[in-house]
């Protein structure tokens, strides 16, 4: 399975999703005025990886912004993984906010009541 | 006509305004608009808990003036997407304000829906807002009506609004949020 690599930008985060470690990453900021068209190859390259995952899959979220647009990007991300973890494979988010972050780790806690993967709340210094 | 754009926007710039913008809302604007409040931000060493919500706050209220600030047939601009934002310390607070066209016929969609995020808790705004993002609807311009929710509840305040007639196809409606 080979890697999806998408360089951030002001307005749109880094993603490295390593397809032969089943290690993902998003991180920096994810506020496009148009999310659906930045998440769609993401999405894409998903629907490739879960047809042939890896035994373990670790999912790294390391935002600093995200808009509401992007939120529903974030929760499709979750919901194609959560198919290959209801299926038995092992599957984990860690979300990564920083200390007095409130509203990040809240968010991180919408989608853990949402989704049935384990999430693992990091809280990091500033 | 009514309300005159110009003198409502004059009034609000006063010693308190740190920043202020009337014009084009297209994809470049929202981009430097963010980056301007930013740097004043940064500039001011604003706390980074509070400095997070107020620009949480901004990238949803901009990205509503780009999603639907119109333009009135009658105003003599070249662009579609029009707004107005200004942030305003006001010694214990900040207010952001921001301002946009709507047609007369979406009055009551929008004012029902900030009357009803108003009566909420805290807790019914996170309920609410969980509800809607895992109900898989969303409009074509991606928020499925979660960034009034968002500010609500990032803000921890009410929205305050005011509508002004501009002509009888159109309202401008401004918005207050205070953090």
């Amino acid at each position: 399975m080979n890697s999806l690599i998408i360089e951030g930008s002001p307005k749109t985060p880094n993603i490295n999703f390593d397809g032969n470690e089943g290690s993902f990453l998003i991180s920096g900021r994810s506020i496009p005025e148009n999310s659906l068209d930045f998440y769609k190859p993401i999405i894409e390259w998903l629907d490739a990886y879960i047809s042939e995952p890896k035994e373990t899959t670790t999912v790294n979220i390391r935002l600093e912004y995200f808009n509401t647009s992007s939120s529903k990007c974030l929760l499709d991300v979750f919901k194609k993984l959560e198919v290959i973890f209801k299926r038995g494979q092992k599957v984990g988010i860690n979300w990564y906010y920083e200390a007095d972050d409130e509203d990040m780790l809240e968010a991180g806690e919408d989608y853990q009541s949402i989704i049935k993967i384990p999430f693992t709340m990091i809280e990091e210094e500033e | 006509m009514n309300f005159n754009l110009n003198q409502w926007y004059s009034e609000k710039i006063d010693e308190d305004a740190i920043f202020d913008y009337m014009g084009r809302i297209e994809d470049e604007d929202v981009t430097n608009i963010l980056e301007s409040i930013e740097q004043i931000l940064q500039d001011r060493n604003e706390s980074p808990k509070l400095f997070k919500k107020i620009f949480n706050v901004l990238v949803e209220l901009v990205q509503n003036l780009h999603h639907h600030g119109e333009v009135p047939s009658d105003f003599d601009v070249s662009y579609e997407k029009f707004g107005v934002l200004i942030l305003r310390d006001e010694g214990t607070q900040y207010r952001i304000c921001a301002g946009n066209f709507i047609k007369v016929d979406g009055l009551r969609l929008i004012r029902d829906r900030i009357d009803q995020i108003n009566t909420l808790s805290s807790t019914e705004t996170q309920s609410l807002y969980r509800i809607i993002l895992g109900n898989d609807q969303f409009s074509e311009k991606g928020g499925g009506g979660l960034g009034m929710v968002d500010i609500a509840r990032k803000s921890g305040n009410n929205m305050e609004y005011q509508f002004f007639e501009y002509n009888p196809n159109f309202l401008f409606l401004a918005i207050d949020v205070i953090i």
